[in-house]
């Protein structure tokens, strides 16, 4: 199978002439990593590694100091719209639409016809059917995440890039929108890179995982063969879990 | 919702019998501390004869000129202000030079520069509503969250699309404060001036119908014309802008 995701020598630096810093503060050292269409990256790392920095570059928001990303045979030199999304934890619902409008809103700005149709399809993928008239403040956590998830898929994008998207979310509602990432990945092509601070989540969602590194380079890369597992105990999970861990706290 | 409004009610009344039993005490003259009933009959004598709903109007007319003038200006200075770091740094020394100003101060030079008129009011009703609206709303521009401007590159959404389907309604909480001021800056600026020279000609607006009755002593119209200037003020300011904030900013959980 194709790369359908090339990462080639990345780096990115920046001045932080704010602070008074001469030197460039370099964030991501030499990434190259691939991924193949329809697979789930998940990237663990500590916080400050550069995983955010890394997922704006893949989506085109900030140009790299060097190196370059290769999306589908092409290079990409601006946002390609709708077809490469990030998905953060931030509420990025628009309070002053209701769910299906808020849905609808990529739509209308690509003029897309039969709008309501798909978003009420989309919605009923997310099981937020009877929430469609809703605004966003009247929705628990997971409900704003499960809208929010409905947005970025009104436009079928190819590669959704998120963001820690569950972090402030409790155990259960994790759980719940875990599943639903499943489904629709099971259902679509999408490709998903998936950006966490949780082993265990990387783990149930992931096809392949990566370990981002203190210096903002990729510590470690591997196939995950406990995509899924809700029982730990299995053979082989615990020395996985503390490989991986390993990388993310090293020293 | 019944209970304020019930409770509202019951501050007027005890308002009304508060005012009637210093009356009866019989301590001020009439001519200064009129009866309830001949201020109520100044007023449907003002309404009836005297054209005051016109001057109301004329007012209201001047207020919104002045606001949708000061609305298109601020705008375009916050946006000039977003694009130019000079401008934005000048917009900031003009802001800190005039807004302390009170209108009413600027009435001398404006005699001098403009005259009197309905130049010099409109003037003045720009100067108290202007630089509130610019305060709110290049705090609004400001706050609005990374994530919608993220949303927006997302979807390579052009200047004219960010500008109307997230810039103007995810700081409208900022715009409706800054409104919120600026018309209770405009309205007690208006009826100042007003009252010294009045709107234009002999429809000088409710301030110039105030200074009249002074003139004339009559103090029932006189207070028959506050009533008018209470009432017209709550009307906006508790009616007008509590209608506009329940149907956007309350209804979309948007606060500041």
């Amino acid at each position: 199978m194709n790369d359908y995701l090339e990462i080639k020598n990345l780096y990115f630096s920046y001045n932080d002439d704010n602070q008074g810093i001469k030197e460039p503060r370099k964030v991501i050292d030499n990434i190259s990593f691939n991924i193949q269409k329809k697979s789930l990256l998940c990237i663990l790392g500590p916080s400050g590694c550069g995983k955010t920095t890394l997922l704006k570059i893949i989506a085109s928001l900030v140009p790299p100091s060097a190196g370059k990303v290769l999306f589908d045979g092409k290079v990409l030199k601006n946002p390609d719209a709708g077809r490469i999304l990030i998905f953060q934890d931030d509420n990025q619902l628009f309070p002053w639409l209701n769910v299906i409008e808020n849905i609808s809103m990529p739509l209308r700005l690509s003029n897309i016809n039969g709008r309501e149709k798909i978003a009420l399809d989309i919605i009923n993928k997310v099981h937020l059917t009877g929430f469609e008239n809703y605004y966003p403040h009247r929705l628990s956590g997971g409900m704003k995440k499960r809208a929010g998830i409905a947005r970025a898929l009104a436009t079928s994008p190819d590669l959704l890039l998120m963001d820690e998207p569950f972090g402030s979310l409790d155990a259960q509602t994790r759980k719940k929108l875990h599943k639903l990432v499943l489904e629709i990945k099971e259902k679509t092509d999408l490709t998903v890179i998936f950006v966490t601070h949780d082993i265990h989540e990387a783990i149930f969602l992931a096809t392949d995982i990566a370990v981002m590194g203190k210096s903002g380079t990729i510590a470690y890369q591997t196939k995950n063969n406990f995509s899924g597992i809700s029982d730990f105990s299995v053979t082989g999970f615990s020395d996985f879990y503390n490989k991986l861990y390993s990388f993310i706290d090293e020293p | 919702m019944k209970k304020p409004i019930l409770l509202k009610f019951l501050w007027v009344c005890l308002f009304i019998v508060l005012w009637e039993t210093v009356r009866l005490t019989g301590n001020f003259s009439p001519l200064v501390y009129p009866s309830l009933l001949s201020i109520i009959k100044s007023l449907f004598h003002a309404f009836s004869s005297e054209g005051i709903a016109i001057q109301l109007l004329l007012s209201f007319a001047v207020i919104a000129f002045g606001i949708t003038a000061g609305i298109i200006l601020a705008m375009i200075a916050v946006m000039a202000a977003h694009s130019s770091a000079i401008f934005e740094s000048f917009l900031k020394f003009v802001i800190s030079v005039f807004h302390p100003l009170p209108g009413i101060a600027l009435l001398p030079v404006l005699l001098l520069w403009v005259g009197t008129g309905i130049e010099s009011i409109l003037i003045i009703v720009l100067h108290s509503v202007i630089w509130p609206l610019i305060t709110n709303l290049y705090t609004g521009y400001r706050s609005i969250p990374a994530t919608y401007t993220l949303v927006a590159d997302n979807y390579s959404m052009g200047k004219k699309d960010r500008f109307l389907k997230i810039t103007l309604p995810a700081s409208l909480p900022y715009f409706l404060a800054g409104s919120r001021i600026a018309f209770a800056r405009s309205w007690r600026a208006l009826i100042s001036a007003e009252m010294l020279f009045g709107a234009a000609g002999g429809k000088g607006g409710i301030g110039w119908f105030l200074y009249n009755k002074r003139v004339f002593m009559d103090s029932s119209g006189l207070f028959a014309g506050l009533l008018v200037i209470v009432v017209a003020g709550i009307l906006t300011e508790e009616v007008f802008f509590t209608i506009l904030e329940n149907k956007t900013v309350k209804k979309w959980g948007m606060s500041i």
